[in-house]
């Protein structure tokens, strides 16, 4: 089979951005040239990066969300410091070359909406479609390119060159049913990323901090209650999408639960190969035989999981 | 060979003849479908299966990995389909691709290695097994199979009379003296020997004074047990007569070169293949080279041509 048949590819990259992101806490956008990537991702899928080709500390690769299509042939990743891995990537240059591997994982399902139970459902004709996505913090990562995805229904991104820079009003007779609606919340504004620019992707956009420095002050979770009963309205259909901290992402799982709607959580493991072939990264699923559950695997089966899915 | 440089990469292993001498570790490659998404099989000498047993198994509670300085902990607790699975779902796919396929398998007994050997051997498209008898003796309070001399000898046996296919004995490097390991099972009748399995670790969390793996240990892979591994191949090359398929850290062509030297007649990669899915194809074009480069024009030449001294 020749190359061209891959759905993933591995190879050298060049980076062409690596920039600290103004006002935050060691935040940095990469900007990687590789057009395969560019033009074959869906949002919520992610690649494997090794960053220090000529050593082996840190051995593994680690995963980061595509965060953005800059063109046709470079995407982006939003990154911040923290380990072996991240410092590594950044102290990499414009020009430097890194191994990556992608795209990898399932990545967010927009087109077929999954109420409760395991029954996929068409999202209906005659209803109002409200996307719901709720951010915490770096978690906007794997969520920002989700409008535009769903303005193009999924379809052929690719011939849709310059869609990530329409606004909502250019957009909007595209499919006017849509509302796309954005909740982000973080521990303190520098943590929020573009805070200021990032309104032009959505219909609404709610802000909180825990400290209060932007936005509403306390959980973002708050803001969702404030409007829960619009998304629960009969000739609505609302569906969650989310990424963020762990207890977020459970308080969020409890509430859609207990509201019968549909949530979408990406989810985060450490993880040795990120292509589904060493079993470290796994989840416990339910499953009516097997004591109940059975293991996926967070890289290959994930990173996305319908709530209802999870054990 | 596919291209004219008149260099033989072929080897043969018993009655296992190999294209080509590089095969990816078992465990680090599923059953073949995720890495067909990203590299061509068309240079892997054979295709080889995470560990098999008779009934699936669960694996290990979470976390299962832990990275340390060039190395990787795992204690993925041998999560596996099972036979039954593994005979309708996962083996038609291996067998597309006419490459000898090695199905790693362990047991929690000899009983149990001995009927899964027997199922196995009768399956269209299984080439060879490969015994992992590291793994926990649940009748002799959880040691090792691989430890002791005596049980190794009446666990190989017990498989050698069960099974026709090439058996390939998988040594743990967690024991006193490997030579003698090596020497039992190939009397038992082994008809290669692959090594090293990964060495038993673990990991701290000083801030939660916790072990990092759920388990509390797990298995070391990767750069880190390289020099180690590459002793223990040597030790076993120089012990037996049977032909040693080498692993243990390999990541770049020059250390699979090390291997064979060291007396490998075939090498395995595991862990690199998670930084680099190519990884394989990437160190059979380097053997090519280092071969060309030093006039050399097959592979035997160079298997265990290492010397001490000046
Ligand atoms: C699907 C997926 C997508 C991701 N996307 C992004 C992204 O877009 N941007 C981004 O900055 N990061 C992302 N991450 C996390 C990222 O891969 C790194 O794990 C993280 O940045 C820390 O790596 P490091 O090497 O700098 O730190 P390390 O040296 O690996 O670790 C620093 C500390 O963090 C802990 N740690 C490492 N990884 C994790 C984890 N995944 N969960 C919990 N604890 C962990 C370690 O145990 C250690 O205590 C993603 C992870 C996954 C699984
Ligand atoms: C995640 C993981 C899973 C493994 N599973 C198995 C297994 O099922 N059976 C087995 O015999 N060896 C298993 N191994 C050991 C490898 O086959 C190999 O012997 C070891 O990792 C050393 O090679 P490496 O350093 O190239 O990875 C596993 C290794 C890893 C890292
Ligand atoms: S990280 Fe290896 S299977 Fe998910």
């Amino acid at each position: 089979m020749p190359m061209d048949d891959k759905k993933i590819r591995s190879k050298i990259s060049e980076i062409t951005v690596n920039q600290k992101i103004k006002d935050t806490q060691g935040t940095y956008l990469l900007r990687i040239k590789d057009p395969f990537i560019a033009s074959n991702f869906k949002p919520g899928q992610f690649v494997m990066i090794k960053s220090n080709l000529n050593d082996f500390d840190p051995l593994l690769s680690r995963p980061y969300s595509i965060f953005n299509r800059f063109n046709e042939n470079e995407f982006e990743v939003l990154y911040r410091l923290s380990g072996k891995g991240t410092k590594s990537l950044g102290s990499l240059e414009k020009g430097d070359a890194v191994l990556v591997t992608g795209p990898l994982g399932n990545g967010f399902d927009t087109g077929i909406a999954k109420k409760s139970g395991f029954e996929k459902v068409k999202l209906s004709e005659e209803k109002q479609k409200i996307h719901v996505i709720v951010a915490g913090g770096i978690g906007i990562a794997s969520l920002y390119f989700l409008p535009q995805y769903i303005f193009s229904s999924g379809k052929d991104i690719q011939d849709r060159a310059g869609i990530q820079n329409r606004n909502m009003d250019q957009v909007k007779d595209y499919d006017p049913g849509n509302k796309i609606i954005l909740y982000y919340g973080s521990r303190t504004e520098t943590e929020l990323y573009f805070r200021y620019s990032i309104h032009a992707n959505f219909d609404e956009v709610y802000f909180s901090t825990d400290d209060g420095t932007f936005g509403h002050r306390g959980n973002i979770l708050e803001l969702v209650d404030k409007n829960i009963g619009e998304y629960l309205r009969k000739d609505i259909d609302a569906r969650f999408y989310s990424c963020g901290p762990k207890p977020m992402i459970a308080e969020l799982m409890r509430k859609t639960g207990a509201w019968g709607l549909s949530l979408q959580v990406s989810l985060e493991e450490v993880f040795a190969c990120g292509l589904g072939v060493c079993l470290g990264c796994v989840v416990k699923c339910k499953n009516s035989e097997n004591n109940g559950y059975v293991y996926k695997r967070v890289c290959k089966d994930g990173p996305v999981f319908y709530s209802d899915e999870l054990y | 060979m596919s291209n004219n440089t008149g260099i033989s990469l072929s080897v043969k292993l018993g009655k296992l003849h190999l294209n080509y001498p590089v095969m990816p570790a078992s465990g680090t490659f599923g059953y073949g479908e995720e890495f067909s998404d990203i590299t061509d099989f068309t240079v892997f000498g054979a295709l080889v299966t995470k560990g098999i047993s008779l009934e699936p198994s669960n694996g290990n509670e979470m976390p299962r990995i832990c990275e340390t300085p060039c190395g990787l902990i795992n204690s993925i607790g041998l999560e596996n389909v099972g036979f039954k699975r593994f005979k309708k779902e996962k083996l038609p796919f291996l067998k597309k691709f006419n490459i000898p396929v090695i199905v790693n398998f362990f047991g929690k007994s000899i009983e149990e290695y001995r009927i899964l050997a027997s199922e196995l051997s009768g399956l269209d498209g299984v080439s060879a097994l490969e015994a992992n008898i590291s793994c926990p003796n649940v009748k002799e309070g959880g040691r090792a199979f691989g430890a002791d001399p005596e049980i190794v000898y009446d666990l190989v046996s017990s498989v050698k009379e069960s099974s026709k296919l090439p058996l390939i004995v998988k040594l743990s490097p967690l024991v006193t003296d490997i030579s003698l390991i090596a020497e039992v099972a190939e009397k038992a009748g082994a008809d290669i020997l692959s090594l090293i399995n990964t060495f038993p670790a673990t990991h701290i969390d000083i801030s939660t004074r916790k072990f990092t793996l759920n388990r509390g240990y797990g298995g070391l892979s990767g750069p880190a047990i390289k020099p180690v591994a590459l002793k223990l191949v040597n030790d076993v090359h120089n012990a037996v007569r049977i032909p040693v398929i080498g692993m243990g850290g390999i990541s770049l062509w020059q250390d699979a070169v090390e291997f064979f030297l060291a007396g490998a007649s075939a090498i395995a990669v595991g862990t690199a293949a998670f930084i680099n899915p190519n990884i394989i194809t990437e160190i059979i074009a380097g053997l090519k080279g280092y071969l060309l480069n030093n006039g050399f024009k097959s592979i035997y030449e160079i298997i265990g041509i290492a010397s001490a001294g000046k």
